[in-house]
């Protein structure tokens, strides 16, 4: 099963669609924070405008906790398609290339054939979210220095330097989960489909519509969005407050990998059943 | 007998002004004002301090945990802290000096005693003259047996209204310069770019609250350095 997993993971690293995820990411990190660097202070004086009409401040807010803090936000919309780029081809493209009768012959079972592959989905994001995590951290601090995270959502929270350290970690953690329920929505319309490109539209398509359903306040919406995977994509933020609301993360936990046990279920039972044509 | 009108409006009047020329005699029976002025010489003997201090915050939507820092002051007005971690202090009060206060023309009303946590003190409205006053009106607590102002309610200008309640050692210090205060002031809730909060989806509070609130901050004083002489030019890097 190991040998299985490693060749997987060999399949999808030998594909060069797999890097354009490292390389977006790079340089959506490096082109942010250089133009932090550049005009952050500038950037971060009118968004506190409204604050220092109140308070009187000291200390630097522009450290690289923020930057970090800034590119999360920034990407954890848009990390859906990376991942799905590759996600959704790995089991449309061994049909769309034809290798799937070839693949199966060997003394595997069909079952053990989808885990692997998932498996190599999952190390593919887990790498993604890595790279993402340890440019961003490295750079950030190389570039402005540790410091004091401010934090907004409903609360202005103001967190420690020695404080911050764990939430990033907690909150890149929880990013792995969230990106792999991506993977395992994109490998689910992988199972369906003959060629990649329909399943990472559909995955995008998805959570583009749920996105929509969820920001519409109607009832309707309201009644499911607790139970809508994309309404927890951006739970890592809840790492960011004080003190932390442990059911909500649980909650958010539980949802996801719920939704992760169901796609992979739903993709292991359909591709048991499928015809192999090719 | 039967009271007419006029006899009974007559008795009514009297009355009043008997209570009014009472109320008048028991308010003028203290003069608030050889105590200010002790106050204000003791005030004015604190040409400049430095002294370390611990921040609380308490705003209902900011969440800072306590902050140490080092604070600066120097007579009229000026004030600098330094920080090793972000702080933040309320603008509203912060800089505001009893010195400054009493040092300007005003009047002085006394109104009544009153029991200030088990402290026998005297309330006096003090009214500035000056047409450049920032404060419009200020009532003070003063602690008698000490000679030291235990809190001050202000109405200012153009920043609202604020409350310093001020806290003693028990062990007095030299200048009787307070060991905590609190400032109670208030803070308007205020909107933070989505670039930087992110909150592009979070779950938004069924009621937004609006308008202003009250907030209150505690700074804790200890290693208090008087009069050393601060220059001038070490509070001008200040930014805002």
């Amino acid at each position: 099963m190991l040998h299985l997993i490693q060749i997987e993971v060999f399949k999808i690293f030998k594909r060069s669609r797999s890097y354009i995820g490292f390389i977006a990411i790079a340089a959506i990190v490096l082109v942010i924070e250089l133009a932090l660097y550049l005009d952050g202070q500038h950037f971060l004086d009118m968004a506190v405008q409204n604050l220092k009409d109140t308070f009187s401040f000291d200390g630097n807010l522009l450290n690289g906790y923020l930057a970090v803090f800034i590119i999360l936000n920034s990407l954890w919309i848009h990390i859906p398609f990376l991942i799905a780029l590759v996600a959704g081809d790995l089991l449309a493209g061994e049909a769309a290339s034809g290798t799937f009768k070839l693949l199966l012959t060997r003394p595997i079972s069909r079952f053990q054939l989808v885990l692997a592959k998932f498996t190599a989905a999952l190390i593919y994001t887990l790498s993604l979210i890595l790279f993402m995590a340890v440019l961003s951290v490295g750079l950030g601090v190389l570039l402005f220095g540790k410091g004091d995270l401010m934090v907004v959502q409903n609360t202005i929270y103001i967190f420690s330097q020695e404080d911050v350290g764990w939430r990033i970690a907690s909150a890149f953690a929880f990013s792995i989960l969230s990106m792999t329920t991506v993977a395992a929505l994109a490998f689910l319309f992988s199972a369906f489909a003959d060629n990649s490109i329909g399943p990472i539209i559909g995955t995008m398509a998805v959570i583009i519509a749920l996105f929509i359903f969820t920001s519409i306040d109607l009832s309707i919406f309201r009644a499911i969005k607790p139970y809508l995977f994309t309404n927890y994509l951006g739970a890592w933020r809840l790492f960011f407050e004080e003190p932390l609301n442990a059911i909500k993360i649980a909650r958010a936990t539980f949802v996801l990998s719920f939704h992760i046990l169901l796609f992979f279920s739903i993709t292991a039972f359909h591709f048991n059943r499928k015809d192999i044509l090719t | 007998m039967k009271i007419t009108y006029s006899v009974k409006f007559a008795i009514l009047l009297s009355g009043m002004l008997l209570l009014v020329g009472t109320t008048q005699v028991i308010a003028q029976e203290i003069n608030p004002q050889p105590l200010l002025d002790s106050i204000q010489q003791k005030i004015n003997k604190v040409k400049d301090y430095s002294a370390d201090i611990k921040i609380k915050l308490d705003v209902d939507f900011i969440k800072i945990p306590v902050r140490e820092a080092k604070i600066y002051f120097k007579q009229p007005d000026k004030i600098k802290m330094k920080s090793t971690g972000f702080a933040l202090l309320p603008k509203r009060g912060l800089n505001f000096s009893s010195g400054d206060l009493l040092n300007k023309k005003y009047q002085a009303i006394y109104i009544k005693k009153e029991l200030l946590n088990k402290i026998q003190t005297l309330v006096v409205k003090i009214v500035p003259l000056e047409d450049n006053s920032e404060i419009l009106l200020a009532t003070i607590w003063i602690d008698r047996a000490k000679q030291v102002i235990r809190r001050i309610d202000a109405s200012t200008k153009s920043n609202g209204s604020f409350t310093i309640h001020f806290d003693y050692p028990i062990v007095s210090n030299p200048f009787d310069l307070p060991q905590t205060l609190t400032f109670d002031f208030d803070v308007n809730k205020m909107e933070i770019p989505a670039a930087i909060s992110g909150d592009y989806n979070t779950e938004k509070p069924k009621e937004k609250k609006t308008g202003p609130s009250r907030g209150k901050i505690s700074l804790n004083y200890s290693n208090y350095s008087v009069n050393k002489g601060i220059p001038d030019s070490f509070f001008q890097d200040k930014k805002d």
